[in-house]
């Protein structure tokens, strides 16, 4: 047994400890571990439990004795100082407190000792409060003075925990995560106005290094190595003093070493506050009492009326113990923590029966009627007087009917290739394309060599059979297109149609439109029969997505939608730059001018028109400045019977003032417009399923912001996930993600390969709610042809300088990009973009100067701007005219100077310049006059514009996406255009051209097999990462120049 | 001259076997003169070459030829990059050596020179290992080693991580000289894991990797083969972009990247020891 050590202090506090002298931590019990894996176990089992020696507990009550000292003789008599202790233990450091003159409080997983030190505590006389909780369930406050020994290294991950600097991105969210120790001062600073913290000292170099991060940080001590030896553990400490108020400017940190004998012992001229001036509480977290959930008397009424609002199912009662009942009967258990790994619960969803209160579950039930039939029997067996809302019956009778119509694919025809199975076959023989194994999940898998021939018959599910090696195998059709070239017996290439189509499906509705559309004289301006059909079917639902590819006429058939629809006011939203180019094509239809306006000016809200055309801009913008939050939006919320999104793919990003802007519409029918639908990734059409189709609805069960509708919702809600879960779990192909990007696929890092698992569920999901149109396709191909246009890439080699230059940023990025592995939060996006930019810039523009880069070049054109020069030069002397499409602005300009040099005459239109003046350059001097060049930037001229004057496409650098370069090479694909289309690739050797180009190949790849049924052809290519591929061009370099890695760029600028 | 170490042998052994001929004629001669000369008998004669003596001689050479041969047939029909076959040449010395040249002569046993051919040998040996039948001999003793260290049964899954594959493997830390900051590998754990970095190699030419796969196993053997080699638990050794290790006190896990693993998967499948009876099953 052990005494307190002795403390200089004029008032000598009784050893009210004493009892308490004899116990041991946990820590100090366990045994000692022998790898960072059974460090992480004695962890979990001593929960970080180091008792502070006394002699180190008695120096830190030394060092804030004078605070506490000022504060009790300045507020006089029935002062007392609250302390707080977060990880109290038996109460260390509290030990030397006076019940005379401290309150005590403090909090610890650990219940035994907890209750010990209460006991002890009040025994003593002390006011205290001590709680058996952790750290992360408290939220404490005003208290005097903080002593801290928190557990160190503990990862902490709680949705209870207080946002500030210590808390992270965790797995229920932001600041859900953190490491105990740093999570403890972050807590301390916020409770009191002194903390005297113990802490590693790596965490306490942490601190040091950023002092301006620490305001209220006064000093440190370097403990001794032996303080906490007699635990068992082996650990190098500081001692933190946070003053009450910031540091004078420019003051310094005080940092000290402590010697054996802790002699050093400086008033750090602290204060804190007494109970006069504080209220202190140690609030619990995690548990608000909201008071009684049900507070409606108990009237003996059994009477339950059972209605809906929207897609909920409401219940009405007239007594408080019926509702009780029928609630406990309908939601039965309330949802714990899931305990598979991973798994997390859609927001709100608390009850195990909550499904039953949703209608879109009923809808996806076989029979909804029976469905809710079933529910209402469990509220009568409950004791209710059951009234079901006619209402209810009515509506989803009329959602049954509609969801018949919505479930049904929309009519799609496909290119089939002549090796490929299609549609219900008999048997079938296929050669092998490549050798490969016929169940690559498992060990000693049969494989089939490439060209040898099996034999399949089909299992009438989709599915074929085959046996191998005396085993028998399933594959599905497009697992064995992608495996097997298939004997169909056609000679070439075919269009077929998979889907018939909701027209063949529900011929008298169709028919009712049909009429409607000739009435309104639809068919006049959508003259070619595919553009009417698709207005039709697209029409028989309250949204889609009409992907159109470029060049079908979607302005038109916004239009159409709007007139068919019958509302009194629809809505076209498009780019700003489009406006004008959408004008000229409604002042071209059949359409009184009076029925149509561009809104222009808040007045234009007064009075909407039948159509009426807003930019995106516009639409997000406040109307006045004084007040942000009235916009152009919520001035037409609810007064819009049918939206059409132009460009629909723009609400793949949820988190955009342009998506929200749309959503705040509001709008009875929402069509999206686009001829690249997916976006950037597959898995980006779900975000415009949602805003088209329903979150989580019976027709679109991947909810955005909801769960996965899945039909066994109806019986329990235990295993249901968000719906974007499910679509990641399903679709996308992850290497490594964080939490956040988890939460929402927007925000966040991750590292993602673009290919799509699960093609044909991928396929299914889309097929009732996209009306995919190709240029190619034969009801398209009667009316006009569009070019398909060849494609080239030329690779250059670098100059020298350039090179140099390119592989100190790329080696830069490398470097920064591997080191950031270690450390989640500096592997956010926007820092990733921002350096990757850094090397596209690089490649592309050395010329360009930034602040915020170290490296600078100072040589003249690259290899790539000559050739580039040049050829533009060679193709405009051949009679083409060129569009030069690139990223950088600056680039344009450069190229600019030199055709100008050259006396070529050129266009440039980029961001830069005001909208007006881009679109008239570009029709007076590019379209109707004499320049034969225009150099635009990806971002102005990639969608909308019309440009069949020119042939040639030339892309100076390359994009992220295949959609970004699929729309800028579709201005010269349209109708009008007459002549063969070249698109041009520019690549340096190596460079990140090559990995923009394999990242826009494999998204076209990934995104041609999920909307128009291509067979993906790179699901075997591996797929190199920027890093990876970064890496090898240097040990390429390095090879050929045969030096060492490191050495290349010292060479090269030698 | 483009001969054949079979043909070569022949020659030599021809030539060897007239020498010796001729030697034991020149003896015996000697030790007729010196029976004439001193009246003894033949038992006693000091230069007798005795019928054993020729056919013990005869066979130790023939045997070492053979030896030889298949050590030099090793050599010649090893894939390059690959650890060296192993032919057992015990049953090549009875068949071409016992079988064909021990004979009778009477009471006697004689060894009957002309009948043994080394050229045959060679052909047989060149027939049997020689081109694609080495290389895929290579591959098949590679990938069943490979399957027995990592003991891949059929029809167990396969783990995955990140779209790659993870292979452990059992390690054993030497207790003798184990001390709390030294894990030294056990002896024969150590061997076995040489042979399989060395297969490993062998995978790496046959997939003809890129990523350097093959002088990275190389550069692991001398590491974690060397003898002060000590585990260090969670340790990370990249072997190459396509490979690393991941080094624990009781196992060591392979994690190969989803390229390299997937064509690791095509080289246990096509050379591995289900392959033979799948072979087998295709051909009935």
């Amino acid at each position: 047994m052990t005494t307190a050590a002795p403390i200089p202090t004029s008032h000598p506090a009784p050893d009210w400890r004493q009892a308490l002298r004899g116990r041991t931590s946990l820590g100090s019990q366990a045994k000692r571990p022998g790898s960072l894996a059974g460090l992480h176990a004695a962890r979990l089992a001593h929960l970080g439990q180091f008792f502070t020696p006394d002699v180190l507990a008695a120096w830190i009550w030394r060092m804030v004795a004078p605070a506490v000292e000022r504060a009790l003789s300045g507020d006089g008599e029935g002062a007392r100082v609250p302390l707080i202790d977060t990880s109290c233990g038996t109460g260390a450091l509290l030990q030397f407190a006076d019940p005379g003159r401290h309150t005590l409080a403090g909090t610890d997983v650990h219940g035994p000792s907890v209750t010990a030190l209460g006991e002890a505590a009040r025994a003593a006389g002390f006011q205290c409060h001590f709680s058996t909780v952790g750290m992360e369930q408290i939220d404490p406050t005003g208290f005097g003075v903080a002593l801290i020994n928190p557990p160190f290294s503990l990862h902490l991950e709680a949705p209870t925990l207080v946002a500030g600097p210590a808390t992270h991105y965790g797995r229920f969210g932001p600041d859900t995560s953190a490491l105990s120790h740093a999570y403890a001062v972050q807590q301390a600073l916020t409770a009191a106005d002194l903390v005297a913290a113990i802490l590693p000292r790596s965490y306490t170099d942490t601190l040091l290094a950023d002092p301006g991060a620490w305001p209220r940080l006064v000093a440190a001590f370097h403990a001794p190595a032996w303080c906490f030896r007699e635990q068992g553990a082996e650990v190098r400490v500081s001692v933190l003093f946070f003053a009450k108020d910031p540091r004078a400017p420019g003051a310094a940190v005080r940092v000290e070493t402590l010697d054996d004998a802790l002699t050093l012992a400086p008033d750090l001229g602290l204060s804190c506050r007494t109970t006069h001036h504080l209220n202190s509480r140690l609030r619990e977290t995690g548990i608000v009492d909201e008071g009684p959930t049900i507070t409606r008397p108990v009237t003996g009424n059994p009477k339950v009326r059972l209605g809906h609002s929207g897609r909920k199912l409401t219940l009405g009662f007239a007594c408080g113990l019926m509702e009780a009942k029928v609630r406990n009967a309908v939601l039965r258990e309330r949802l714990t923590a899931p305990v598979i790994d991973g798994h997390r619960y859609p927001k709100g969803v608390k009850y195990t029966g909550q499904g039953a209160l949703d209608i879109e579950v009923h809808l996806t039930q076989e029979d909804p009627l029976a469905s809710i039939e079933a529910l209402c029997d469990v509220i009568r067996a409950a004791g209710a007087d059951l009234e079901v809302d006619p209402g209810l019956l009515r509506y989803l009778h009329k959602r049954t009917r509609r969801l018949r119509i919505e479930r049904t694919p929309f009519r799609h025809t496909v290119l089939v290739k002549a090796d490929m199975a299609h549609g219900p076959a008999g048997a079938l023989v296929g050669k092998a394309r490549t050798t490969h194994l016929v169940d690559p999940d498992t060990w000693g898998s049969p494989v089939i060599k490439a060209g040898a021939e099996v034999a399949f018959s089909a299992d009438g599910s989709g599915s074929y059979r085959y046996r191998v090696g005396g085993r028998d195998f399933g594959l599905a059709e497009e697992e064995l297109n992608r495996r097997f070239a298939v004997a169909t017996g056609q000679s070439e290439d075919h269009w077929e149609t998979v889907h018939p189509g909701r027209l063949m499906a529900f011929p008298e509705r169709a028919a009712e439109l049909r009429r409607r559309g000739h009435a309104l004289g639809l068919d006049g301006f959508l003259s070619w029969d595919y553009q009417f059909e698709d207005l039709l079917e697209l029409s028989m639902t309250r949204g889609a997505i009409a992907a159109w590819a470029v060049g079908l006429g979607k302005a038109r058939l916004a239009a159409g939608l709007i007139l068919l629809s019958g509302c009194t006011a629809g809505l076209i939203c498009t780019e700003a730059y489009l406006i004008d180019e959408l004008r000229s094509e409604l002042a071209r239809l059949p359409i009184p001018a009076t029925d149509w306006q561009v809104i222009q000016s808040p007045r234009d809200l007064d009075r909407l028109r039948r159509i009426n055309v807003i930019s995106y801009h516009r639409l997000r913008a406040p109307i006045h400045g004084a007040h942000q939050r009235r916009t152009y939006a919520s001035r037409l919320r609810h007064r819009i019977g049918c939206l059409v999104a132009d460009e629909g793919d723009l609400l793949r990003n949820k988190a955009t003032a342009q998506s929200a802007a749309l959503r705040m519409l509001a709008a009875k029918r929402r069509f999206a417009l686009s001829g690249t639908p997916l976006g950037n990734y597959p898995r980006d059409a779900f975000s415009v399923l949602a805003f088209t189709g329903g979150d989580a609805t019976a027709a679109q069960v991947y909810g955005m912001h909801r769960w996965y509708l899945d039909p066994a919702l109806r019986q329990s809600t235990r295993d249901c996930v968000p719906g974007i879960d499910r679509v990641r779990e399903q679709f996308v192909t992850l290497e490594w993600v964080t939490n956040q990007f988890r939460q929402d696929m927007t925000t966040g890092a991750k590292r993602e390969v673009p290919k799509l698992r699960n093609l044909s569920a991928y396929r299914a999901a889309l097929a009732h709610h996209v009306k995919r149109r190709v240029a190619q396709e034969p009801d398209v191909a009667r009316h006009f042809q569009i070019p398909v246009p060849e494609h080239r890439v030329t690779t250059l080699d670098w100059d020298p300088a350039h090179l140099a230059h390119y592989l100190r940023v790329a080696d830069d990025f490398r470097q920064w990009y591997l080191k950031g592995q270690a450390n989640s939060r500096e592997r956010n996006l926007i820092a990733l973009l921002a350096r990757i930019q850094a090397v596209q810039i690089a490649a592309a523009i050395p010329q360009r100067r930034s602040d915020k880069s170290p490296f600078v070049y100072d040589g003249g054109l690259t290899s790539k701007q000559r050739y580039v020069v040049d050829r533009l030069g060679a193709l405009v002397e051949d009679g083409h005219k060129v569009i030069a499409y690139a990223e950088w602005p600056e680039l344009l300009d450069v190229i600019g100077r030199e055709l100008d040099r050259r006396r070529v005459e050129h266009v440039t239109i980029h961001g830069g310049k005001p909208i007006a003046e881009r679109v008239r350059e570009l029709n007076t001097r590019f379209r109707a006059g004499p320049a034969p060049v225009l150099l635009a930037s990806l971002g102005v001229a990639q969608k909308g514009l019309n440009i069949p004057e020119a042939d040639r496409v030339l892309f100076l650098t390359r994009s992220w996406t295949a959609k970004t370069e699929d729309q800028a090479e579709g201005r010269v694909l349209r109708p009008q255009q007459t002549r063969a289309v070249t698109t041009e690739f520019v690549h340096l050797r190596g460079s990140i051209d090559d990995y923009q180009g394999q990242m826009v190949t494999h998204k076209r790849d990934a995104i041609n097999a999920g909307l128009d049924w291509g067979t993906p052809t790179l699901d075997e290519v591996e797929f190199l990462h920027l890093d990876t591929l970064l890496g090898r061009f240097v040990e390429d370099l390095a090879g050929l120049m045969g030096c060492r890695t490191h050495e290349v760029r010292d060479r090269l600028a030698a | 001259m483009n001969r054949n170490p079979g043909e070569v042998y022949a020659e030599l052994w021809s030539e060897y076997v007239a020498a010796r001929q001729a030697f034991d004629a020149r003896a015996n001669a000697l030790s007729q003169r010196e029976g004439k000369e001193f009246g003894v008998s033949c038992s006693s004669h000091t230069f007798a070459k005795g019928i054993f003596d020729t056919r013990d001689d005869l066979t130790k050479r023939a045997e070492e030829i053979v030896a030889r041969l298949v050590r030099l047939a090793c050599e010649a029909f090893t894939p390059t990059g690959c650890p060296s076959l192993t032919i057992s040449h015990a049953g090549l010395q009875v068949r071409f050596v016992k079988n064909v040249c021990d004979d009778r002569s009477g009471q006697d046993f004689v060894f009957r020179p002309e009948r043994f051919d080394p050229a045959a040998l060679w052909r047989e040996l060149e027939q049997g290992y020689g081109g694609d039948k080495g290389v895929e001999l290579a591959y098949r003793k590679a990938a069943q080693f490979i399957e027995d260290e990592f003991n891949l049964r059929p029809g167990v899954v396969v783990l995955r991580r990140r779209e790659g594959i993870v292979l452990p493997l059992r390690v054993y830390i030497d207790s003798s000289f184990e001390t709390p900051t030294r894990k030294p590998l056990s002896w024969g754990r150590q061997g076995e894991l040489f042979q399989l970095l060395g297969y490993l190699q062998t995978f790496a030419v046959w997939a003809e990797d890129t990523s350097n796969l093959a002088g990275g196993l190389e550069s692991a053997k001398r590491r974690l083969c060397e003898h002060g080699y000590s585990v260090v638990s969670r340790q990370r050794i990249q072997v190459s972009s396509a490979l690393h290790i991941i080094t624990y006190h009781t196992r060591f896990e392979f994690v190969f990247g989803a390229a390299i693993g997937t064509q690791l998967q095509l080289f246990l499948a096509l050379y591995g020891r289900h392959s033979e009876s799948a072979d087998a099953q295709e051909a009935a």
